[in-house]
């Protein structure tokens, strides 16, 4: 399944306006938004989303979650192994059905993600065969 | 006064220095409820102010009801907060049918602190540690409580919450608790981001921020007059301001 098709689950729940995707630094990876909230827009709401939670961490907060409330919106972020998964929802927000809707896209993701990340891995490394099988021998 | 009641007045004067009817020295409500509350015990007072005359009742560590003037519950409690010195005195007649106050003592404060940084400094600040109990009334006319433990009240709850209040600016106004020159750093960059964040996603309003750990939380809000108040500490002690923010 593809990043996209992960966060169609999210959409499902009444109320979702747009998701997205980001790795632990911010870094903005997949996307469901409407065309009003541009993606240059969303890479700054990511990265400023993951500066909030860095700066919760130097209050000593272990942060897992970060709920932004603006008048009758509220963007909900839950923080993950590797990334991050923010959802705007309109209120009244269901939170127990967007919760447990956050919790499976959160676990299917991660395979998405990691696949990805060692695709990627392994186009770097095949440039460097030496390097591939020195690594191979030494596993 | 309103909402007379059934409830027996207190067996015992509240301390040997306040006997009853008895006059005592001017002092602060703030001072009054601080120490009151912290030995769990049963306490009425009426109060005299400059031009209002109040009431103002404690049981177990809880204010449970407060009158000044008009008004009465938290509005009468911040009023008299407010109020500065007012001539204290022991009261035995007949306490209130209802509470109107139905906080316990941490987030009573936590409110207070949200609504009248003024009454924090005063209030709050510095921390005392608690005194010994002062009231040796007999068992039947002070049940035990399952609250009277040794453990101090609202231990159950988690370490105290530190908040801050700050301008836009950044000018903190009142602070109190572990780390709050931390916390008022972080508030100030996370209302910033935060108001950004709604700007670029087109949405209007002041932004509230409730960051979630594992135990603790960051709540930022901007309050009733428009500066920045954030509250950091045990979840569980927050729920109530969290709600509030409409972040629950």
């Amino acid at each position: 399944m593809t990043r996209e098709g992960v966060l169609q689950l999210l959409h499902d729940v009444e109320g979702v306006v747009g998701t997205f995707i980001a790795d632990a630094q911010g870094e903005l990876l997949a996307q469901m938004c409407p065309p009003e909230i541009t993606e240059p827009a969303l890479r700054r709401t990511a990265l400023r989303v993951a500066r909030i939670m860095r700066c919760a961490d130097l209050c000593e907060l272990e942060v897992r979650r970060c709920d932004l409330r603006f008048d009758r919106y509220q963007l909900l972020v839950w923080r993950f192994a590797g990334g991050v998964l923010g959802v705007l929802a309109r209120a009244p927000v269901k939170k127990r059905a967007l919760g447990m809707a956050a919790r499976l896209v959160v676990r299917e993701i991660q395979p998405v993600l990691f696949a990805t990340a060692a695709e990627a891995e392994d186009e770097v490394t095949s440039q460097y065969p030496s390097t591939r099988r020195s690594r191979d021998n030494v596993s | 006064m309103t909402n007379q009641a059934s409830r027996p007045a207190p067996a015992r004067p509240v301390s040997p220095s306040i006997s009853s009817g008895k006059e005592l020295e001017w002092g602060e409500v703030g001072e009054l409820v601080r120490h009151f509350c912290a030995d769990q015990g049963r306490h009425g007072f009426r109060l005299g102010g400059p031009e209002l005359k109040g009431h103002l009742f404690i049981d177990q560590g809880h204010v449970v009801h407060a009158e000044y003037g008009e008004d009465f519950g938290l509005n009468a409690l911040l009023s008299l907060l407010r109020a500065g010195p007012m001539r204290l005195e022991d009261w035995r007649g007949a306490w209130p049918r209802q509470v109107s106050i139905h906080l316990p003592p941490e987030r009573l404060l936590d409110k207070v602190a949200l609504l009248e940084p003024r009454v924090v400094r005063k209030v709050l600040l510095p921390a005392e540690p608690a005194p010994p109990a002062r009231r040796s009334a007999p068992a039947a006319a002070q049940p035990p409580s399952p609250k009277s433990s040794s453990s101090p009240p609202g231990a159950a709850l988690g370490p105290p919450t530190t908040m801050v209040r700050l301008t836009t600016r950044g000018q903190v106004l009142a602070a109190r608790g572990k780390d709050a020159a931390r916390v008022a750093d972080a508030a100030a960059l996370i209302h910033a981001l935060a108001q950004l964040i709604a700007a670029d996603l087109g949405r209007r309003g002041t932004p509230a921020v409730h960051v979630r750990g594992r135990e603790k939380s960051l709540l930022v809000v901007r309050s009733e007059v428009n500066d920045i108040a954030a509250a950091c500490g045990a979840t569980r002690r927050l729920a109530t301001l969290i709600g509030r923010a409409g972040l629950g």
